[in-house]
């Protein structure tokens, strides 16, 4: 019966590196607000962009739960932390600002979100935002041609003059590199900033024939949406369309889906 | 004989509904007919989800109380034996509850949509005919199964286990037989340019016809065990005595076993479901993944979410009944962790709301590459190893491990180091190689894992084998939230369920069947999602009640068990 001496063992070990590092005097209950206020000022604050108002409050909720998860996973610490909110027990001064502040600020949210739920606004009302919306019959089934079909086929010349095209009419949005950051790019955001073709989520994972559609007929034909990004069947020929395109995949450094078996 | 009549009474009045609401259908002149206040495409829509949730449960509970059937035979454990038994108790009255949710169904949706309903009926007459009689058979079946139980013991209890086997059979195949036209309405096949159906082979076996079959299958087994262990709460949590207590949380806990057992292969019946609807019509694929319906994937990934950490915290919180338990609690705050950001990594959207104040608008470079596919993968993977490391810890938490068996534990500890890595690495590779590779890489991690996972149980029953356990396992000793945390489990699932119905029938669009027959009537568009949402939880309440209704009347009395 090793195990019963490893276990003496290792609870002893614990208490050891405890006692060392005087992690047991931070109570539980202050950990647990560092981890939610720290979640909140990463997602506002250090990512940048910083994430939408909305979406925070969305991954604010996972971090809760898990924040839930772990105190009840053990009674002790349900108990620590009742204890620590009820003001009965001393605890030095910076916990005990620590628990002043989570009961005067926690009801200021409340309160706060409350205010931002009446005051009246002059935004549109916010609707959930596809980007990659259904395309129309004609796109699933149209012909690419010949000199686009293959990726790994792609001849220079055609990528060289999709560059050109590019360069005149591409760039001011989505970058000399690709990559949204062009110098108009700042001043769009609604719905939606010029696309980054590097990221996963867009060209790389959408079929040619999709980027051909979105290039035509431009912005997005969802009902409640029209973005920024301008339709160029007037502008551009067919096969400018498709040249551009290859320069705009080569350049992102990625390649169209396909559906080979 | 007469009680069997009398049993078949309900399914045959029921079926005369049916039949009296196809004929009158074929009278009526107008391609749509709608329904006062609640509208006509609720109430077909409600009826015909109530009515799946009850087909899933009557086909769940057969099969596991077979399962726990033979478990108790092999065992000659009396506990499992009267498990089946309470559960078999439910058989009865929840056909005749499907029959009549399937009666209505029938007769409302034929005389709401002629149009459509008409169209099927051609094609499918036979099909029809088929359903009828393989229900005439397994509502009989059921009726036998149930009063034999008694009769059938001891030597004859072999006999009684073949019954429980024929009702699965006849059970999975009405169930086949129903998903003939779901599947055909998603993905028709068989039919001619003007679209007339002209191999009625070909539009039976049509694209996402087996991975419906299979998804249906697996997701019903696990709702089954998820609905025995949210009773068995319900139970535990009014329970005065001890000895109740006790009982009602070993059922608990099975049910949970089950549900989470058959949880684990749930995603990759999906996957394989989403392949073949894209293989079978790209554009369908986008609206389901990325365009109008992406959300609802959302929203799944949030109830799933609650349905897997629900229940490893249940099992988690159970380790407190298991002498030995303790020593692994210091883990379970890193396990719990590692699965609310695995699940916030899955429900990370690819774009999201629209707002001016917001700098990136609708999107984030974050999305933009944490939103895809290829992270979800790996997120959902991981989740499932958490799952199964709960699993090892609690076989394991009651016992000494003998001597000299430390190799099997850190065979163990390669292989759960191996699928991480694994993971961590096919995820890196698929940022840089083409949608086709990064497909066929996921489908080769999906087959490693499998058989990573059958090395960890055999090493797993290797370093268990026959070692001494600490003591008895102490049922009934259980926090009270645990046992909250199941009905949600259970709650959620039923959720979900009723929301993935809802994508299956939106993924049409505006279509009656997919690309052949158009809906032309008002209810052609989609809801909005808050809407549907409404409707989803309606019938979630709709289903819990009339389950209520089969939980009271099959109450038995505390001294006949
Ligand atoms: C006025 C600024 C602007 C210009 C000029 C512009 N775009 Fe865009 N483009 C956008 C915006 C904003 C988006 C993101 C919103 C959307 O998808 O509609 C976008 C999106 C796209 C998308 C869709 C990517 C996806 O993942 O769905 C493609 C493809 C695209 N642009 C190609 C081009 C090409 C090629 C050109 C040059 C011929 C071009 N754009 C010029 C603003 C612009």
């Amino acid at each position: 019966m090793d195990e019963k001496m490893e276990e003496k063992n290792n609870q002893s070990e614990d208490v050891k590196i405890k006692e060392a590092t005087g992690v047991k005097s931070i109570p539980f209950a202050v950990i647990a607000v560092g981890i939610i206020v720290f979640a909140y000022i990463f997602m506002r604050y250090i990512v940048q962009p910083p994430f939408p108002a909305t979406l925070t409050n969305f991954f604010m909720m996972f971090i809760l739960a898990g924040v839930l998860l772990h105190i009840t996973l053990d009674e002790k610490k349900i108990e620590d932390i009742m204890l620590f909110f009820s003001f009965t027990k001393k605890e030095p001064m910076p916990w005990d600002i620590v628990r002043y502040s989570v009961v005067v600020i926690v009801p200021l949210l409340i309160a706060s979100n409350v205010y931002s739920a009446y005051k009246v606004t002059y935004a549109p009302p916010a609707e959930l935002f596809s980007p990659h919306v259904t395309p129309p019959e004609w796109v699933v089934n149209m012909k690419v041609p010949e000199y686009a079909v293959d990726p790994n086929k792609w001849e220079s010349k055609y990528i060289e003059e999709g560059r050109l095209i590019y360069e005149d009419n591409c760039v001011p949005c989505h970058g000399k590199d690709a990559d949204g950051k062009g110098p108009m790019a700042s001043a769009i955001t609604y719905p939606a900033s010029p696309t980054n073709f590097k990221e996963a989520g867009t060209i790389a994972q959408l079929p040619i024939t999709y980027v051909y559609w979105r290039v035509k007929d431009g912005g997005i034909t969802d009902k409640q949406f029209k973005s920024a990004m301008p339709g160029w069947e007037e502008e551009l020929s067919e096969d400018d369309m498709w040249r551009v395109i290859m320069y705009t995949y080569t350049k992102a450094g990625v390649k169209p889906r396909t559906w080979a078996e | 004989m007469s009680g069997w009549v009398k049993k078949q009474l309900i399914l045959f009045s029921c079926l005369l509904v049916a039949i009296i609401g196809i004929i009158a259908a074929f009278n009526l002149k107008a391609d749509y007919y709608d329904f006062p206040i609640i509208e006509a495409r609720t109430v077909v829509w409600i009826l015909a989800q109530t009515m799946l949730l009850f087909a899933a449960f009557i086909l769940a509970v057969p099969v596991f109380v077979l399962i726990i059937e033979i478990g108790g035979y092999l065992t000659k454990n009396e506990r499992m034996e009267r498990l089946a038994k309470d559960f078999a108790r439910l058989l009865p009255i929840s056909y005749s509850i499907t029959a009549i949710l399937g009666g209505l169904f029938t007769f409302a949706s034929f005389l709401l949509f002629p149009k459509y309903m008409k169209f099927m009926a051609g094609p499918f007459k036979g099909t029809f005919l088929l359903f009828i009689i393989l229900i005439t058979i397994e509502s009989t079946i059921v009726y036998l199964y149930w009063t034999t139980w008694e009769k059938l013991q001891g030597n004859k209890k072999l006999q009684h286990i073949m019954l429980g086997v024929a009702l699965n059979v006849v059970g999975t195949l009405v169930m086949m037989t129903a998903n003939i036209w779901g599947s055909f309405q998603l993905s028709p096949a068989g039919i001619s340019p003007d679209g007339v159906v002209t191999s009625i082979k070909s539009a039976i076996f049509n694209y996402t016809f087996w991975p419906l079959n299979i998804h249906r299958f697996i997701a019903n087994i696990s709702f089954g065990g998820f609905l025995c262990a949210a009773y068995a709460a319900y139970k535990f949590l009014s329970s005065k005595t001890e000895e109740d207590k006790a009982h009602y949380d070993w059922m608990g806990y099975t049910g949970t076993f089950v549900g989470v057992a058959t949880m684990i292969f749930l995603p990759f019946a999906g996957y394989y479901f989403g392949m073949e609807i894209y293989s079978y019509n790209a554009q369908m694929g986008i609206t389901f993944m990325g365009g109008a319906l992406s959300k609802i994937w959302l929203l799944q990934a949030i109830v799933i979410a609650v349905v897997f950490i629900g229940t490893c915290y249940y099992l988690w919180l159970g380790l407190d009944r298991i002498p030995g338990g303790e020593r692994y609690k210091k883990y379970l705050p890193y396990l719990s962790w590692g699965l609310v950001i695995t699940f916030a990594v899955w429900a990370t959207p690819r774009a999201w709301v629209a707002s001016l104040e917001d700098v990136a608008g609708g999107t984030h470079p974050i999305f933009g590459t944490v939103g895809v596919m290829a992270p979800k993968i790996t997120a959902v993977n991981l989740a499932i190893l958490g799952v199964i490391v709960t699993f090892l810890i609690n076989r394991r938490a009651g016992k000494y491990i003998p001597q000299g068996r430390e190799m099997f534990k850190y065979m163990q500890y390669i292989l759960i180091g191996l699928i991480i890595a694994v993971n961590i690495i096919v995820l890196y590779m698929s940022y840089h190689v083409d949608s086709a590779v990064r497909i066929k890489m996921s489908i080769y991690t999906f087959l490693f894992m499998a058989v990573a996972i059958g090395f960890i149980y055999f090493f797993d029953g290797l370093l268990l084998k026959g070692a001494q356990i600490r003591g008895q396992v102490q049922w009934g000793k259980m926090a009270q939230r645990s046992q909250y945390a199941l009905i949600i489990v259970a709650v959620s699932n039923i959720w979900a369920m009723a929301l993935l119905g809802y994508g299956r029938a939106a993924a049409r669009l505006n279509w009656h069947v997919y690309g052949v027959l158009q809906d032309t009537s008002k209810y052609a568009g989609l809801p909005s999602m808050g809407r549907a949402t409404v409707i989803i939880s309606m019938i979630t309440l709709l289903f819990l009640f009339l389950l209520g209704v089969v939980f009271k009347l099959t109450a038995t009395d505390k001294k006949e068990v």
